[in-house]
């Protein structure tokens, strides 16, 4: 009998293979539960929770006084799935019932016909709302089933024109389109945070308890140097102006010249795609603007007197060529003058006092060609041409402000140096970043790029431009109670072609006040057609946007230092009694005034009045009356002008004009204009007396003879 | 997971409450906003920016 063989090999591979496998499993689980726990940890906990980027809020944008100009708020947007709304389900209610709810609901929330119909077909299974929507004002539809809302950040930009120009825009999903959002994205943009989630057993997503959020954080606050209140006072100035001129367009520009801070920059255009800020994009030929810097640059070299006398040709001139003209004609005129009447043939004849060097390097002095430096994406630097491509009539042109484009950033800028004493500022629009904790990071600080007159030149220039204002060409820019200082400008607009025929650019840059400026103003009108003129078209800008701010609690005025401003033609300032062993002061006068402040006021108002023109002492003390407090009024010191109030002028040669015309000439020329003989003659004017291009003080009689 | 549900819904609530508070106080300032009321205070009231010789600075005497 054969015994079977045992298949022991055969059994003992089993079995190793059995014990092999097991081992595998042992170690997989070591390796699963022990080595790789964390890993497996992680995926298991990725299945069951989720995360979902938290967008960042873009940083605030306040104005100089706090104010919030620009903010980012969360908004919901809301998709619909129709298909899920008309569902009738046991625990949501009938679907019809739940549809009409939500056509009525978006019908009152102005949604179009045309997208409540694609919410109504519901073979479709989203439909997307446009628009965003406060959360609380949607709750009545995002509470329906079928009806999802997704949170959305929206950037509200600030409700000014002229602010928005600045500003700019940030899209939906919080970048930066133009503007100061697009310049300094860096700083508003703030760092996207992640919210984690945790699905439950029916796969819906909910913010998990357990697992802490990555919280945004918000971009840096941004504090512009904008005064809000006189943004809205130049807006609105602006908006009459150019309506009432039939402008095409205009910008003004605030700024104060003593920190170089911009107040206020509006732009308005006709061509409504115009988004940017003109102010600082569209440089333009300033004309007689530029007139001003030269005559400081002239008084710096010793190379003019203010009341030195050149020939103006009695307003017709022509130099290579070339005729000049001047509106308001004068034989002669002295360089006061040649400013105070935008003498384009005198400031011509002075600034051939220059070399063409000298001459660049005064406008490249002022920072002309160059951008200013202020932190928008598409400032314009403008356009000074180097000497070497001069012409020969390229020195004349400069001079009257031709062959040169600036911003009106750049002219208002190179004003701030004549109204702070002849330093060239770098104007800032930004005056703080804090970051969100509120921390500052940045502080504009004053910024002196160059010094580009003296201090004396400074003072006599602006006081040029005062006797423009008082009696120049600005006189509609004119205040009653504080004198103004300023130049007008009317340049021709160039074209593709040369300068395009009955197209010009009104412009007026005035600082306020004359003494001490707190603000120097930029009013430009372009194309401006009922009047061409910058002295009557801008001029008045400037005046109504200095009354409003005089009147305005916040427009950025030091109140406190006006009130106690020497220019001041309201005489009285109260100071309490002075001390009755004091010396004798010849400038207080004492009154007796109720205690009542405002009826005081009135008091010294009428006192110093009548006080003013003889200034004589006083006596310092006066018994009080039974309830009133003794006050007195110090009378303003005597104005420091450096100019003689009394100039020398020229009798203009009004023979053959209008008697009334004549009489206007002679009064706008600063004399007093008397009729000869009775009222019989003709209409017309035949000579003066003494002869036109006599050499007079101003308030000399000039004695005017009718024509036959 | 009902805790869960509950912070999410509150926490919604809390975002859409303080949305609708930073309208709200948007909605003052432009209403309190120069650009405004000058509007209403010269249409319905008449009124007008008074000249600046209508305008009296006074100086608070020192104490």
């Amino acid at each position: 009998m054969i015994e079977p063989r045992i298949p022991w090999k055969r059994a003992g591979l089993v079995q190793a293979g059995f014990l092999i496998f097991a081992l595998a499993l042992v170690g997989r689980a070591v390796k699963v539960q022990l080595l790789d726990r964390d890993l497996w940890r992680q995926k298991a906990r990725a299945q069951q929770m989720a995360s979902k980027p938290l967008p960042a809020p873009r940083g605030t944008i306040l104005d100089a006084n706090g104010i919030v100009l620009v903010e980012s708020r969360q908004l919901v947007k809301i998709t619909i799935a129709p298909n899920q709304v008309v569902a009738t389900l046991r625990r949501k209610g009938d679907g019809i019932e739940r549809m009409a709810t939500l056509t009525r609901a978006l019908a009152l929330a102005g949604v179009s016909k045309e997208l409540i119909a694609k919410v109504r077909d519901t073979s479709r299974k989203w439909v997307e709302i446009p628009g965003r929507y406060l959360a609380t004002d949607v709750s009545n539809i995002t509470s329906l089933y079928g009806v999802n809302s997704t949170p959305a950040l929206e950037r509200v930009p600030p409700a000014n024109a002229g602010l928005r120009r600045l500003v700019g825009r940030a899209d939906d999903a919080g970048g930066p389109v133009d503007g100061l959002e697009k310049s300094l994205d860096q700083i508003l943009r703030g760092e996207g945070g992640r919210e984690s989630l945790v699905r439950d057993a029916r796969g819906r997503r909910m913010r998990s308890p357990a697992v802490p959020d990555a919280a945004p954080t918000p971009g840096n606050t941004v504090v512009l140097s904008i005064n809000q209140g006189l943004q809205d006072i130049a807006e609105r100035a602006l908006g009459e102006a150019v309506a009432t001129m039939r402008a095409t367009g205009g910008d003004i520009v605030m700024l104060d010249p003593t920190t170089g801070e911009v107040r206020a920059m509006v732009s308005h255009r006709a061509d409504k795609r115009s988004t940017v800020a003109t102010a600082l994009s569209e440089p333009y030929e300033p004309g007689s603007t530029l007139k001003p810097f030269a005559a400081a640059r002239l008084l710096d070299l010793g190379r003019a007197r203010s009341d030195e006398i050149i020939n103006t040709h009695g307003g017709k001139w022509e130099l290579n060529g070339r005729k000049i003209e001047d509106d308001h004609p004068l034989r002669e005129a002295s360089l006061f003058d040649v400013i105070k009447f935008s003498s384009n043939i005198g400031i011509i004849q002075f600034a051939g006092r220059f070399s063409r060097d000298e001459q660049f390097e005064l406008y490249r002095d002022l920072g002309f060609g160059t951008p200013t430096g202020i932190p928008y994406p598409v400032e314009s630097q403008g356009r000074l041409p180097v000497p070497p491509t001069w012409t020969a009539l390229t020195p004349a042109s400069l001079a009257m402000g031709y062959e040169v484009s600036v911003t009106p950033m750049q002219l208002a800028t190179a004003y701030a140096a004549i109204a702070n004493g002849g330093e060239l500022l770098e104007p800032a629009i930004v005056k703080e970043i804090r970051t969100p904790s509120g921390e500052v990071t940045y502080r504009h600080t004053r910024r002196v790029v160059r010094r580009v007159m003296t201090e004396a030149s400074a003072r006599a220039v602006r006081g040029m431009l005062r006797g423009v204002v008082e009696a120049g060409t600005a006189v509609g820019s004119n205040l009653s109670t504080f004198d103004v200082a300023g130049k007008t400008g009317t340049s021709k607009v160039a074209g593709p072609h040369g300068y395009i025929a009955g197209r010009y650019t009104a412009s007026f840059v005035g600082m306020f006040p004359a003494d001490n400026p707190q603000l120097v103003i930029l009013v430009k009108l372009d194309s401006p057609t009922k009047s061409i003129y910058g002295g009557r078209a801008a001029a008045p800008v400037s005046k109504v946007v200095l009354q409003a701010a005089l009147a305005a609690r916040d427009a950025a005025l030091d109140r406190r230092t006006l009130a106690e401003e020497p220019s001041r033609k309201r005489e009285p300032v109260l100071t309490p009694v002075v001390m009755a062993d004091a010396k004798p002061d010849p400038r207080v006068a004492t009154i007796v005034a109720p205690t009542v402040v405002e009826t005081v006021v009135e008091t010294v108002v009428e006192t110093a009045a009548v006080a003013a023109p003889a200034p004589a002492p006083a006596p310092r003390s006066e018994p009080s009356r039974p309830g009133s407090v003794a006050w007195v009024a110090r009378l303003d010191e005597p104005r420091e002008t450096s100019e003689p109030v009394v100039a020398m002028r020229t009798v203009p040669d009004v023979a053959g004009m209008p008697v009334r015309r004549a009489v206007y000439e002679l009064h706008r020329a600063g004399f007093r204009a008397a009729l000869a003989g009775t009222t019989s003659g003709g209409d017309k004017a035949a000579r003066t007396s003494p002869a036109a291009g006599t050499a007079l003080t101003t308030g000399s009689r000039v004695t005017l003879e009718r024509a036959p | 997971m009902a805790r869960a549900r509950d912070e999410s819904r509150l926490e919604q609530r809390r975002a859409a409450l303080l949305a609708e508070r930073a309208k709200l106080e948007g909605d003052i300032r432009d209403a309190s906003s120069r650009a405004s009321l000058a509007r209403v205070a010269e249409e319905r009231l008449h009124m007008q920016i008074p000249n600046d010789s209508q305008v009296i600075l006074l100086t608070r005497p020192p104490r």
